[in-house]
């Protein structure tokens, strides 16, 4: 099975050399795919320097413009699994092949590692926290699927769930949203437990105003997903 | 409605007929686009010649004073006018999406390709980017 890791990038120039280091060690039968969101610092000349395989895109899109060039690349290049990874460090790479055990064996098509199963690791801050539950509430109401960390962007999925991702894909904030979006597909969806870090180096990109913002758009998004034309 | 302040509406819808007009005819709007435009302005411009449908309607609604129909369509206009820019836009946004994105996956695969021939890597990580 070929499996490729999508790591979406801005800024992170300080990461990426040893991330992509991590992930040959400890994870060596993985491909990665860098996908470098207009940074305005020297993630470009990093990549350039340790030979990393990378995509440009030369206007900045947004982390779900970058995500789905990822999902896009995996497949025209024709892997059977893609699984999201934080460019900052964040995610653990020797968690991977627990994330994807799930779609080897075909019992789901998309699975989210999730830190709040066992609440080990890096925890996030309490006002944070409250929110992903808010989040977690919501997406339950709608589907009744138990999902703890909606918000996690350490994700895997099979080709079925790349085809619905590469037509549509939430422009920001999107990781709670295709949740909402793959249960309306009538896909499996499944949590696995990992310990996430503390991000290694840079800063959140969700600071200042934005979660009252996030809050509002992610909340209506995963309302009106459940309200979109439902597929055969 | 003095026969001044008619003159003076009927000369500016002119004016902004032929201005659209004249887009349509270099090229430089779509016609779907300028439809809209073409048509409200056609609409005013029948209704600055024929003030007494205004009253009519005014009469009609239980609007006291006439001007406020104007006033009330023009709004109306512009809010149709806005959300089909807004439609437009998204669409618009969808497809800037999608070429960047395959911009740069066919500038990852060409990168590749010149390795495979010992060419060196054309550098897009600084030079595609814009602003």
């Amino acid at each position: 099975m070929r499996k490729l890791l999508i790591i979406p990038a801005y800024n992170e120039a300080d990461n990426l050399a040893a991330l992509v280091r991590e992930i040959q060690t400890k994870a060596p039968g993985y491909d990665y795919i860098i996908i470098n969101d207009g940074s305005t610092d020297h993630t470009a000349k990093v990549c350039c320097q340790h030979q990393l395989n990378v995509i440009h895109l030369g206007n900045n899109l947004g982390i779900g413009g970058a995500v789905q060039t990822g999902y896009l690349y995996a497949i025209r290049h024709n892997y059977d699994i893609a699984i999201q990874i934080d460019g900052d460090g964040q995610h653990d790479p020797a968690y991977l092949d627990a994330l994807i055990m799930p779609l080897v064996e075909d019992e789901a098509d998309f699975t989210i590692g999730s830190r709040f199963i066992e609440n080990e690791g890096f925890q996030s801050s309490g006002l944070r926290r409250a929110g992903i539950r808010w989040l977690d509430t919501i997406l339950k109401t709608g589907t009744g699927l138990d999902i703890t960390d909606a918000t996690s962007g350490f994700r895997a999925c099979n080709q079925k769930v790349m085809q619905i991702f590469v037509s549509y894909y939430p422009k920001d904030y999107p990781e709670p949203e295709t949740i909402a979006d793959l249960y309306r597909h009538k896909l499996r969806i499944l949590e696995v437990p990992v310990i996430m870090r503390e991000r290694q180096s840079g800063v959140s990109s969700i600071r200042f105003f934005k979660p009252a913002y996030y809050m509002m758009k992610v909340t209506l998004s995963i309302i009106i997903s459940h309200l979109k034309v439902k597929k055969k | 409605m003095s026969l001044f302040t008619q003159i003076f509406v009927i000369l500016i819808i002119v004016a902004f007929l032929l201005y659209a007009f004249s887009k349509l005819r270099k090229e430089q709007i779509e016609f779907k686009y300028a439809f809209v435009w073409l048509f409200s302005g056609i609409v005013i411009l029948i209704l600055s010649i024929f003030p007494g449908i205004l009253a009519w309607m005014a009469a009609m609604i239980g609007v006291g004073l006439p001007l406020n129909i104007v006033f009330f369509l023009g709004i109306i206009l512009n809010l149709i006018i806005s959300f089909a820019l807004t439609v437009t836009y998204s669409k618009l946004k969808n497809m800037i999406y999608r070429l960047t994105q395959m911009n740069a996956i066919l500038d990852n695969e060409l990168n590749k390709l010149r390795s495979e021939v010992n060419l060196p890597p054309i550098d897009a990580g600084e030079t595609g980017k814009q602003g």
